[in-house]
């Protein structure tokens, strides 16, 4: 048995291949605006640019913290390695006391 | 008032540590931070130990840059930081020739010795110029010549770091002797905390010296009666005057100073052994409370120190 095949004129195939290039169009045109849509709605429903930008300034400072009381802990001022900071810095004098002593500073 | 004062002293770097808490329920947690940091910086800069950071780099003199760890890094820059405060006073390039004179083991080991057949001699200081750090890379170069030292400083920077380690690990105030060298940090006792002053830092209960107290920062002395050898017929001290390679030739027996931290007391008190004579000055041009004693026995103040029994 045989089948019959149809051949589409030209004209009908060429409105076709137009339909077909306006749905097209249509379909981007509406995917980026829905995409633009749902972009501003999770903008609004999630305002995370501004917190996170203090959360990043948070952290720095947290770090520099930490990082300064360890050192503080590890080393006195005067041992640090600031070389503006002599060696030999004073401090006020000892003061005469009359409780017994804890400890004898005598040559080693 | 001292009621709550505990304390705990054992042998360490060659000397007596001493660990007072002002606090009792404090002293565990700060004797465990001055047992590790005792223990790591031993092995960091001994000149004595055969596995210590420092014999190795004493040994690789010459051959360029060497990588260190962080504690010996820092204790060469304290060591460097002292020289140039002192104008090279109080230099950590003093290992030769020390070695020379005969302090080349332990302390315990050296009086062993039988000092009398004994022939010291001395070499040179290069100049703690000839060392050069790499911060960035934690590298250390010695010149050929060069053998460090590190016995001026890092005792006392020793003290001032496990200090604040402790008080900080235990909560409450506490003070750090480690022979001479007394460091103290956190909340202070009422009065002080009070500190004999003598030649010797064993002197029993029964001798005699004036008891001040201090309540920040650290004191220190330095002296040329307690570290000392036979050599031949000769009586050789460890503080060694770097302008000469040789025991410094001093008026004074014990110089003891106050300052901002053990570490400043310890080198200015050797840098006045060194000195002489123009050591009150030069004390008095830094403003550091000092106590000097002579080799007769006659005691100077400088700076508010207070007078003896006053």
């Amino acid at each position: 048995m045989h089948r019959v095949r149809h051949e589409p004129s030209p004209r009908a195939r060429d409105a076709g291949v137009a339909r077909l290039r306006r749905a097209t169009r249509f379909a981007v045109l509406g995917a980026t605006a829905l995409a633009g849509a749902f972009a501003g709605l999770a903008a609004h429903s999630v305002p995370g640019h501004k917190s996170r930008s203090v959360a990043v300034r948070t952290t720095t400072r947290t770090v520099r913290t930490t990082t300064q009381a360890a050192t503080t802990a590890a080393a006195p001022a005067a041992t640090t390695s600031d070389d503006a900071t002599p060696a030999t810095t004073a401090t006020s004098p000892p003061v005469t006391t009359t409780v017994a002593p804890v400890v004898t500073s005598g040559g080693s | 008032m001292i009621a709550d004062l505990a304390s705990v002293s054992f042998p360490a770097l060659g000397t007596t540590a001493l660990l007072c808490a002002a606090e009792a329920e404090g002293l565990p947690a700060a004797h465990e931070a001055l047992e590790r940091e005792l223990d790591e910086l031993d092995l960091a800069c001994s000149r004595f130990r055969d596995d210590s950071e420092l014999v190795r780099l004493n040994a690789s003199a010459g051959s360029g840059p060497v990588p260190v760890s962080p504690l010996l890094h820092e204790a060469i820059e304290v060591a460097l930081r002292a020289a140039e405060d002192t104008n090279g006073l109080v230099d950590p390039t003093v290992g030769r020739t020390l070695r020379l004179a005969g302090y080349d083991r332990r302390f315990a080991n050296v009086v062993l010795r039988d000092g009398s057949t004994f022939r010291a001699s001395y070499g040179p200081v290069p100049g703690w110029r000839r060392v050069r750090l790499d911060p960035a890379g934690r590298t250390v170069t010695l010149d050929g010549d060069v053998e460090l030292d590190l016995g001026a400083t890092a005792k006392a920077y020793a003290a001032d770091r496990i200090a604040h380690a402790a008080a900080k690990a235990s909560g409450t105030g506490v003070l750090v002797g480690l022979g001479g060298d007394i460091a103290v940090a956190g909340p202070v006792p009422d009065g002080g905390w009070p500190v004999r002053i003598a030649d010797d830092h064993a002197a029993g209960p029964d001798e005699t010296g004036p008891t001040v107290a201090i309540s920040a920062g650290g004191l220190a002395t330095s002296g040329t009666t307690v570290r000392r050898w036979l050599a031949g017929e000769t009586q050789l001290h460890h503080i060694v005057d770097p302008r000469t390679g040789r025991p410094a030739q001093t008026p004074w027996r014990t110089v003891t100073v106050a300052a901002a931290s053990c570490l400043g007391a310890n080198v200015a008190s050797t840098a006045a052994v060194v000195l002489g004579e123009e050591a009150p000055a030069w004390l008095a041009a830094r403003g550091l409370p000092a106590r000097l004693v002579r080799e007769s026995g006659e005691v100077e103040h400088a700076n508010g120190w207070p007078e003896d029994g006053s």
